[in-house]
């Protein structure tokens, strides 16, 4: 009899694709008969994924041409110096 | 983790003076630093001076890499020192044990239990811009030990290989430590999502 709790601990490898093939099956066989592992499991994803939707920002242009100038200006003070 | 052939030839190009070298091999990892920095700071001005001091101390490190680990690993980790730096002492709640991320057995009345029911629905009635609000909320309420792993390991996209490295922690405690930021952060996102509390009895 599988237990939620027990699957529950082990979904983490099962979401990273790295687990036992019969962890799996087993895993399989137990959310197709139980709704709360299924909501369980998508939210686990869906947290993952939310994150990761909402990296992308990108270096703005002006920051960039400052920033460059800064390390250019480090670089020199550093090798003009040995 | 190896580093890549061409890296230790721009590697050894830069600790030689090169400038245009070194400007290659920050290339890569500018956008990925930049993300990593804004995830992590309290506020935009704060992450691009996280930004900004990680690369300018790789300028003035750069003799001191000596390559055992990637380059990536080692901007990484110059990075998490500034951010330790800016932030001294954290007072957040440790997060609470696995256990009680958990569904509780029958019978157990703890407070903690996880909001189980459909994200989609109450997703699809937000903005983007609330979304990351509520994530950005989420993520603040992490201790930095749990932050980290989360962040290298899903919006860096480090393997837990990577994030163990980079961390210089053993694999079973970055992984443990991955599963129950992640858990964490389900929990609040649930509280979020859901505004009531709905308990739900597993076996
Ligand atoms: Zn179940």
């Amino acid at each position: 009899m599988s237990h939620c709790r027990d699957m529950i601990k082990k979904l983490a490898d099962y979401l990273d694709g790295d687990l036992e093939p019969e962890f799996c099956t087993e895993l399989e066989k137990h959310l197709k008969g139980c709704n709360n592992c299924k909501l369980m499991i998508n939210s686990m994803k869906m947290t993952v994924q939310l994150c990761k939707d909402g990296t992308c920002e990108d270096l703005p242009q002006e920051f960039q041409d400052k920033f460059q100038q800064k390390l250019a200006e480090r670089w020199k003070k550093k090798f003009d110096r040995q | 983790m190896a580093i890549k052939t061409d890296e230790k030839e721009l590697v050894k190009q830069a600790k030689a003076g090169d400038f245009k070298s070194f400007t290659k091999l920050i290339e890569n990892y500018q956008q990925k630093i930049f993300g990593f920095a804004l995830k992590m700071a309290k506020n935009r001005e704060d992450a691009e001076d996280i930004f900004q001091e990680t690369f300018l101390k790789a300028v003035d490190n750069i003799q001191k890499f000596r390559g055992d680990a990637s380059f990536g690993t080692w901007l990484y980790r110059i990075a998490i020192n500034i951010i330790r730096a800016k932030y001294g002492r954290e007072n957040k709640k440790e997060l609470l044990p696995l256990e009680d991320y958990l569904p509780i057995k029958h019978g157990d009345h703890s407070a903690h239990v996880p909001q189980l029911f459909d994200w989609n629905d109450p997703l699809s009635k937000l903005t983007n811009d609330e979304i990351n609000t509520k994530i950005k909320a989420a993520l603040s309420e992490l201790p930095q030990k749990y932050q980290l792993p989360f962040l290298l390991r899903y919006t860096q996209e480090l393997s837990v290989q990577e994030v163990a490295d980079t961390l210089k922690l053993s694999l079973a405690a970055t992984k443990s430590r991955i599963l129950r930021a992640r858990m964490a952060m389900r929990s609040s996102l649930s509280g979020y999502l859901s505004g009531e509390d709905t308990n739900v009895t597993l076996s």
